[in-house]
């Protein structure tokens, strides 16, 4: 590209300028013709709606190009929160100085130089070990409680010990089954016992439990989302990661594992979150987030203002009789 | 007109301008393409607040300057964006803006890429392979045998010569 502008123009000089980088605008567009998506992303985004239900919290999670360990003073990841009026708030972890807040920002593409997917992978490996918790539990009981996979998008399969089986919307999932969902594809597992709901984000790998005595998920790298239903009878769902242990209770919060840190939000209900390297530990209750990762204290944070956003319309975990 | 239909028109409207525009500061195709989706869902939730209609373009374009020059400052990547910089890029745009309520954007862009054609042989090849067919510097100066400041000299050359034919063809006042 032709080099940037001195910076000793004369205001004659710095206009003319300007009409040359107009120029080069005009040029990179290829006379508007250049194929774009932002209109049409623009418009789905106007015509969502959000849930009307009580406080919808939707969160929009930036994925990272490049992932790895945290270091001092980077940011390794990031949580975005668009409220209804447009003002977006931007949540960043850097290692040695917590969680830091930024307003007005909402870039749907990763900062490659900056963020780190083995950050990311580490915590939603351990919301997938969660969920695989759960999915084992159900499994236990057979019949009712085997766990009923929907897919949407190809390329989703199902490895069952040495076979890997091409998912299908309505196959019945068993203990120590691993879904695997490629780019562009999403599925989602539904509990019939007691309605508990997995959705499984695309580039995701998740591996239900094969311990019967809890309910455990082993979320080896992705995002899920996880709709549960408070229920005494049933024990909390684990899910676990290279980072942390969450113990969830009757919620609906999402999970995201990067390779060395996992975020979560709680949208209702409450997450115990305990963070591996030093066991530290913290409840994350409905409206709060928090990261787990070396280098950062554990500790929720809450959300105090009402969000919404196009990507993710958030329901309220249905109540059982 | 119903809420639907308001964003669609002017989504339609000004999709292509803004981009163009927004690819004059940031550069990045990529980032280009999130400013400008960001600018056009701000401009369509908030339309109902403006009160010059007619002004919707300029409008928008500094939606999404400020959009821009934000994230470059994110980013550490500032460029010197002094204000008649901006009012240079205004320049260009505001002449570019269709007469008629009906004629779209990218009509108005054929005036710019007539000035294209218009281009010496040699500007117009580098432009062509740099622009219009995304191929890097470096593979440039292979291919056509030149060093990379005969490359971006070039280039810059073009910008200049295309910019120069613009202000005569929409009679944009001498600097």
């Amino acid at each position: 590209m032709p080099d940037d502008i001195n910076h000793n123009l004369n205001p004659a000089e710095s206009r003319r300028e300007g009409r040359a980088k107009a120029c080069d605008g005009l040029l990179t567009s290829q006379f508007g013709r250049r194929a774009s998506q932002a209109g049409a992303k623009a418009l789905a985004r106007l015509r969502s709606t959000p849930e009307a239900s009580v406080n919808p919290v939707q969160v929009h999670e930036r994925i990272a190009e490049n992932d790895g360990p945290l270091e001092p003073g980077r940011d390794q990841g990031e949580l975005i929160l668009s409220s209804a009026s447009g003002r977006n708030r931007v949540i960043a972890a850097v290692a040695g100085q917590g969680l830091r807040e930024r307003n007005d920002r909402d870039l749907t593409r990763p900062r490659g130089d900056r963020y780190r997917l083995g950050a990311w992978l580490a915590f939603a490996a351990c919301l997938a070990g969660l969920a695989g918790g759960l999915i084992y539990f159900m499994g236990a009981r057979g019949g009712l409680e085997e766990p009923i996979l929907a897919v949407k998008g190809p390329g989703i399969v199902v490895v069952r010990g040495h076979k890997t089986i091409a998912a299908a919307s309505g196959m019945h999932l068993r203990l120590g089954d691993i879904v695997q969902t490629p780019k562009g594809a999403t599925a989602s597992i539904h509990y019939r016992q007691d309605g508990a709901r997995v959705e499984v984000f695309h580039l995701t790998e998740l591996k239900l439990g094969d311990r019967r005595a809890t309910n455990q998920l082993e979320l080896r790298r992705g995002k899920i989302e996880m709709t549960l239903v408070a229920s005494s009878t049933r024990p909390a769902w684990v899910c676990a990661t290279p980072q942390a242990k969450a113990k969830v209770i009757g919620t609906h919060f999402i999970l995201a594992a990067k390779t060395a840190a996992t975020w979560l939000a709680v949208l209702s209900g409450e997450v115990e979150m305990t963070k591996v390297e030093d066991q530290a530990s913290t409840r994350v209750g409905a409206r709060h987030y928090t990261v787990a990762a070396a280098g950062l204290e554990l500790v929720a944070r809450s959300e105090t203002e009402r969000w919404q956003t196009p990507y993710c319309i958030l329901r309220p975990a249905p109540k059982t009789s | 007109m119903d809420a639907d239909a308001c964003y669609e028109d002017l989504v339609r409207r000004n999709e292509a301008m803004l981009l163009a525009y927004v690819l004059g500061i940031v550069r990045d195709p990529t980032l280009a393409e999130d400013v400008t989706q960001e600018a056009l869902v701000i401009g369509c939730r908030k339309y109902s607040t403006l009160v010059k209609k007619e002004s919707a373009g300029a409008w928008l374009r500094t939606i999404a300057r400020n959009l821009a020059l934000h994230e470059l400052r994110r980013r550490n990547l500032e460029m010197p964006f002094d204000e008649n910089t901006i009012l240079g890029m205004e320049d260009i745009f505001q002449a570019l803006e269709p007469a008629p309520a009906s004629e779209l954007w990218n009509e108005r862009l054929k005036l710019v890429e007539d000035c294209f054609q218009r281009l010496p042989d040699k500007l117009r090849e580098v432009c062509q392979r740099h622009y219009f067919e995304d191929q890097p510097l470096r593979q440039i100066t292979d291919l056509m045998r030149i060093g990379l400041d005969a490359v971006k000299k070039r280039l810059e050359r073009a910008r200049n010569a295309i910019r120069e034919c613009l202000e005569k063809r929409l009679r944009l006042e001498d600097l």
